[in-house]
């Protein structure tokens, strides 16, 4: 059939019909039908993770307390590495979040949905982060402790990260 | 039921649970290619962003559902087209297909100069817009988005020798316009 050199060429340049663009508003609007849908529960996975880490060590220090079985009272002499690293870490993602925060507030006028959901999922963070602080007050678990809280650092940056690449204004 | 490991596995867990920067993630991987099976379906810019908003609406909604039974690609390009055909259907305006009259054409002709013909996206593309839109969808979903005539006959509600027939008739009426738009450049 002498009509294959066409079925051939669409074949063989299939990728080179996709050519068109949709419009930036397509997403917007997309992003405001399935937001009147979403239900309730806390919005990301890494979320729920950080939750199960709080949980799991105020579980344990109830734990520890209830048994009366205290590991208070070793004063540190020395500046603990581990807290070295904890403050280190801390300075660094803040300045990087705030560096990015202001980028995103710029854009607060175009896309003002984000300021809203923003400032829920930095709150929640926070609140989670100050657990994490009393719980390393109470000197108990410090390891994984600290290590939750550098995590929860980790997750700030990335969700402006990804919110600053999403908006791109 | 067969499983489908898809690359984009962990995106598509974390739009499931509701993640909104990963949906977008999803949308951004997507989009373009979808749109584009939206506009050849539509034939219209305006109308394909309509459609391609519907879908991907109804396809985070429906999400859940999705079980890696198929490539993820397969199964949102299957809403993308539901959606274009819902939204034909919304209009209550039968599909224009070719009429019979058009076999009569005189073939010999046309095939005599295929050879010659220089073959572009643009110049195919352009073709394309100029068809009876039945023909065109079917021309589509054949050549461009892989279903066979069995399926566009179910996609469409229409028997398979019919998808066939005007399969090929799209194919001859795209060849004709191609050579149409040569001897127009010859003359300029």
């Amino acid at each position: 059939m002498k009509t294959d050199r066409l079925e051939e060429f669409i074949k063989n340049n299939r990728e080179a019909f996709d050519n068109l663009e949709p419009s930036p508003e397509v997403w917007a609007k997309i992003a405001t039908e399935t937001k009147k849908s979403k239900s309730i529960r806390l919005n990301s996975n890494f979320l729920k993770v950080a939750a199960v880490v709080v949980f799991a060590v105020a579980f344990s220090v109830l734990m520890i307390k209830n048994d009366g079985f205290r590991m208070g009272n070793n004063s540190a002499e020395n500046i603990d590495p581990e807290m070295v690293e904890l403050i280190e870490a801390e300075a660094y993602y803040a300045g990087q979040v705030s560096k990015k925060m202001e980028e995103i507030e710029k854009c607060y006028d175009t896309f003002p949905e984000i300021k809203d959901d923003m400032e829920a999922d930095l709150n929640e963070l926070q609140e989670m982060y100050n657990t994490l602080k009393t719980d390393l007050g109470e000197n108990i678990s410090k390891k994984e402790v600290i290590e939750a809280m550098i995590e929860n650092n980790r997750h700030r940056l990335k969700m402006v990260d990804e919110v600053l690449e999403q908006i791109n204004c | 039921m067969e499983h489908h490991a898809d690359i984009h596995q962990p995106i598509i867990e974390a739009c499931k649970q509701g993640d909104e920067r990963q949906k977008y993630q999803l949308y951004k991987l997507y989009s373009k290619a979808m749109f584009n099976v939206c506009y050849r379906m539509m034939n219209n810019r305006e109308e394909a962003e309509d459609v391609l908003q519907e879908a991907f609406t109804q396809a985070f909604m429906k999400l859940e559902s999705y079980r890696y039974e198929s490539v993820f690609g397969a199964w949102l390009k299957r809403i993308v087209i539901n959606t274009c055909i819902n939204a034909k259907n919304k209009r209550k305006v039968e599909l224009t297909l070719f009429e019979d009259l058009h076999q009569f054409d005189s073939p010999a002709e046309t095939d005599s100069n295929e050879e010659m013909i220089q073959l572009t996206v643009q110049g195919i593309s352009k073709a394309m817009e100029k068809i009876p839109e039945g023909g065109r969808m079917i021309f589509s979903l054949y050549l461009f988005e892989g279903y066979d005539h069995g399926e566009i006959a179910q996609i469409l509600n229409i028997t398979e020798s019919t998808s066939k027939s005007q399969f090929m008739r799209a194919k001859r009426r795209i060849i004709e316009i191609l050579n149409e738009q040569k001897s127009g450049w010859y003359e300029n």
